[in-house]
């Protein structure tokens, strides 16, 4: 058994404010790939783009957010920690573990059209309706 | 004896209940990543409101420590302000 059971984390990542778009994309594709080597699986990419520090880190005062949903074995996390220890653009990193009901609907802004009927044993729950505004920073006007 | 006399003073008591305010809004989620309803429940200078103060349940309130202190390790929310 040891480190065979899965288990859902979710990775913060703080990276350098002058990181492009692609760049996050190859980092968080690479990162899915060593939990996919251990038959884990991302649930979900969710960036934040560029936020201003409460504090310096690394003596920087702004960094580019990104969170990853995961579900693997724990020993994924080594792998990972080796992957972002190495990277000098990552300034700080943080791995959460993800409560025991949590599915990938919880983690997706939920909308309210869609009301799917999971049958789920928790039904305190509520949908989150905050999480929507921060996920889709979708005003972009092209022209 | 110079003893100064204290007029006696009647014990206010408060019966003002303070509600959780998770508790009675369900819709309301405890993130470590949502500053804006962590930032209700820290002072000026960053400390966390004790719970005696903010009315939280006990329940609420440990989840509201961790994502505090979970939201200070990545730099969403701050360990102290300084003054001024």
């Amino acid at each position: 058994m040891g480190g065979n059971t899965l288990r859902g984390y979710e990775l913060c990542l703080i990276l350098h404010s002058d990181i492009t778009d692609e760049d996050i994309d190859a980092l968080t594709n690479s990162i899915g790939e060593t939990i996919a080597k251990q038959n884990g699986t991302v649930l979900k990419v969710e960036k934040w783009g560029k936020k201003n520090f409460k504090f310096t880190i690394k003596k920087q005062s702004k960094g580019n957010y990104c969170f990853v949903y995961f579900s693997a074995p724990s020993d994924v996390l080594r792998d990972i920690d080796r992957l972002i220890r190495f990277n000098e653009r990552i300034l700080r990193y943080n791995v959460v573990r993800l409560p025991k009901g949590f599915t990938v609907e919880q983690a997706e802004p939920v909308v309210e059209e869609a009301a799917e009927t999971v049958a789920e044993p928790e039904t305190e729950e509520a949908p989150k309706a905050e999480q929507a505004e921060e996920g889709t920073p979708s005003a972009e006007a092209t022209e | 004896m110079t003893g100064k006399r204290h007029p006696k003073r009647r014990k206010t008591f408060y019966q003002k209940r303070k509600i959780c305010r998770f508790c009675s809004d369900s819709t309301l989620d405890i993130s470590y990543k949502d500053f804006n309803t962590l930032k209700h429940f820290v002072t000026e200078r960053g400390k966390i409101i004790p719970r005696r103060i903010s009315g939280n349940c006990a329940k609420h309130q440990r989840q509201l420590t961790r994502a505090i202190k979970r939201a200070r390790v990545v730099s969403i929310m701050p360990f102290s302000v300084s003054a001024s």
